[in-house]
């Protein structure tokens, strides 16, 4: 086994590759490597050329660059781009996700300092506190000084600041397209939508459902404290499979009498070596499904619990923000909630059912195999097939379900027999 | 090693806007992310191009990471993003045969790796993965795929022998 485990060590060394450097690049966080690479080799060409671009192209630029054309950055968290022309607003471009959400909906005019008031109210309407700040940028400094003048006059009663410095337009271009940001493609979907409607009703309602969820848990105090000691369990099959290849009589013994006294109990069979090991030999598979199956019936509880809770939020009109699989919650409610990680593609009724007929029907055919019951199982027995006929009360759809119905036949002959 | 904390506290300074922390974010879950992903496509082709995905998707998602076990919410949207994958798959992959020769050499430095990955189940590779290949504690490992400890060292044990069988 320690080979093994060396080999399969020296594998994974070569088997996971690292791509780091394209991960952070499309991410926005490094630029493309081989863009660095190349521009290393054109460190000297470069500004050569460009010293001699510029001579040749600055007539171009004094006729092409729009000296009307403002830029203001507005920002409080959401960040803007509002371009202005003829003291007009243009168009207004969101920066980031939260400006998206800003600008939602919201009809603007081209009044430019009515369009800043607007989307500074609107921010501090979904709760962003900043101080605002503006900078407004023009390639001619009088023009740029004059609307920085204009507008803080205009602002003087708005708590704005104005000290931000923005070095050029193209930065601002190349931010917003490093951020990815297409708006039109942008679903607004894909942004949390922060909803602040949820009030404590709302959250004793929610607690209510994971309470009653937690009692349902807590009552299966048989699989509960089953399913901590699966470790025990555990250890008890490497203690005896090593005791019975030792052939250790007291060892086996010893365990054995330990396990069926406080784990497990067996009944209380002949304490005779050989027919300890021909029993625990039989009975090796159950014991090592008895810890799944607890593990599983949790499990199946702690599904069925989330989905209530998300339908439930679904119906209060919360925005749960449904990402595949994964469901994410706002964020006052997960407060009281566990790690939220909703698995929503599997009909949970159906697998919830199934589980439970799968768990009783493993336990029947013991006692079936056996002959007699003993108590802790009539209790396990009746209490898991209660619990599922209730569910089939409240999913009466599942009746018909040839699984169901056979199960359900099947149940009410063993239950018959054993009951004492 | 890559620590909890200091992986938690890169969790919260990206989702305060502090770009550097992504490249530890990647540094400590990238080895657990393409297992994840490798179990359920089985390609390497595959796994590379959707590892990109799920960073770009934990970049972007950040702000909606809550809860307390950043590993298990980078591999739980790894998983996701795989299982995507796999259903959309029945669409013809076309690979260059420079790419495909780079993949087969690959394959055939790491046959124990794709001989586990061909037994075992996808709870049964990662478990390998994760303790064996990665040297995670079975408490790290049980926290990431949601077991009980004993429950790690029990299915890994049965996984081990599994693939000791295969191996004679």
């Amino acid at each position: 086994m320690k080979k093994l485990k060396q080999e399969l060590k020296q594998e994974a060394k070569i088997f996971v590759p690292d791509i780091k450097l394209e991960v952070l690049e499309s991410v926005g966080i490094r630029e493309n490597a081989r863009e660095k690479k190349k521009r290393s080799y054109a460190r000297i060409l470069v500004p050569v050329l460009a010293v001699f671009l510029l001579v040749l192209t600055i007539p171009l630029f004094f006729t092409e660059v729009n000296a009307k054309e403002t830029l203001v950055t507005l920002n409080i968290n959401p960040a803007f781009l509002i371009k202005v022309e003829d003291d007009k607003v243009q168009s207004v471009d969101a920066l980031n996700d939260e400006a998206v959400l800003v600008l939602y909906d919201e009809e603007l005019n081209d009044d430019l300092v009515e369009t800043i008031k607007q989307l500074v109210a609107k921010a501090k309407d979904l709760g962003y506190k900043n101080k605002p700040t503006i900078t407004a940028y023009n390639n001619n400094k009088k023009i740029e000084n004059k609307m920085n003048k204009h507008l803080q006059e205009k602002l003087q009663n708005c708590e704005i600041s104005f000290d931000e410095k923005i070095s050029s337009k193209e930065r601002l271009y190349q931010r917003q397209k490093r951020e990815g940001l297409d708006l039109k493609n942008l679903k607004l979907e894909d942004v949390i939508k922060k909803d602040n409607d949820y009030n404590q009703q709302n959250l004793e309602n929610l607690r209510a459902i994971l309470n009653q969820y937690e009692q349902e848990i807590s009552n299966l105090n048989y699989m509960e404290e089953a399913n901590n000691l699966n470790g025990a369990i555990n250890q008890f099959m490497l203690d005896m499979d090593q005791a019975i290849n030792e052939n250790n009589e007291t060892e086996i013994l010893r365990r054995f009498k330990n396990f069926n006294n406080n784990v497990m109990c067996f009944g209380n069979p002949q304490y005779n070596k050989d027919e300890i090991v021909a029993y625990y030999n039989e009975n090796k598979e159950q014991i090592k499904n008895y810890m799944y199956f607890v593990e599983e019936e949790t499990n199946n509880y702690m599904h069925n619990m989330r989905r209530q809770i998300v339908e439930y939020l679904q119906k209060e009109n919360y925005e749960v923000v449904d990402l595949g699989e994964i469901v994410y919650l706002p964020e006052d409610v997960t407060e009281v909630l566990p790690p939220i990680e909703e698995y929503i593609d599997i009909d949970f009724n159906k697998a919830f059912i199934d589980q439970l007929i799968a768990n009783i029907s493993r336990r029947m055919r013991v006692v079936e195999n056996r002959g007699h019951i003993f108590n802790h199982e009539l209790f396990f027995i009746e209490e898991q097939y209660n619990i599922l006929n209730n569910y089939l009360q409240e999913h009466e759809t599942y009746l018909t379900d040839e699984n169901v119905s056979l199960f359900l036949a099947e149940y009410e002959l063993f239950i018959n027999k054993y009951r004492r | 090693m890559f620590d909890e904390l200091k992986l938690k506290r890169s969790m919260e300074k990206l989702q305060q806007g502090n770009d550097g922390a992504f490249e530890y974010i990647y540094d400590a879950t990238h080895r657990l992310v393409y297992y994840q992903i490798y179990s359920i496509l089985k390609s390497h082709q595959e796994a590379e191009n959707i590892m990109q995905d799920v960073y770009i998707k934990v970049y972007k998602n950040i702000d909606k990471y809550t809860n307390d076990n950043p590993r298990a919410w980078i591999v739980a949207i790894a998983r996701n993003e795989a299982i995507n994958r796999y259903h959309k798959n029945k669409r013809e992959v076309f690979m260059d045969e420079e790419e495909l020769d780079l993949f087969i050499e690959k394959d055939e430095k790491t046959p124990l790796i794709n001989l586990a990955v061909k037994i075992l189940d996808e709870e049964e590779f990662l478990l390998v993965a994760y303790s064996i290949l990665e040297d995670k504690s079975r408490r790290e490992v049980a926290k990431i795929l949601n077991l009980s400890p004993s429950g790690v060292t029990y299915k890994l044990n049965l996984a081990l022998e599994k693939l000791k069988k295969e191996v004679a």
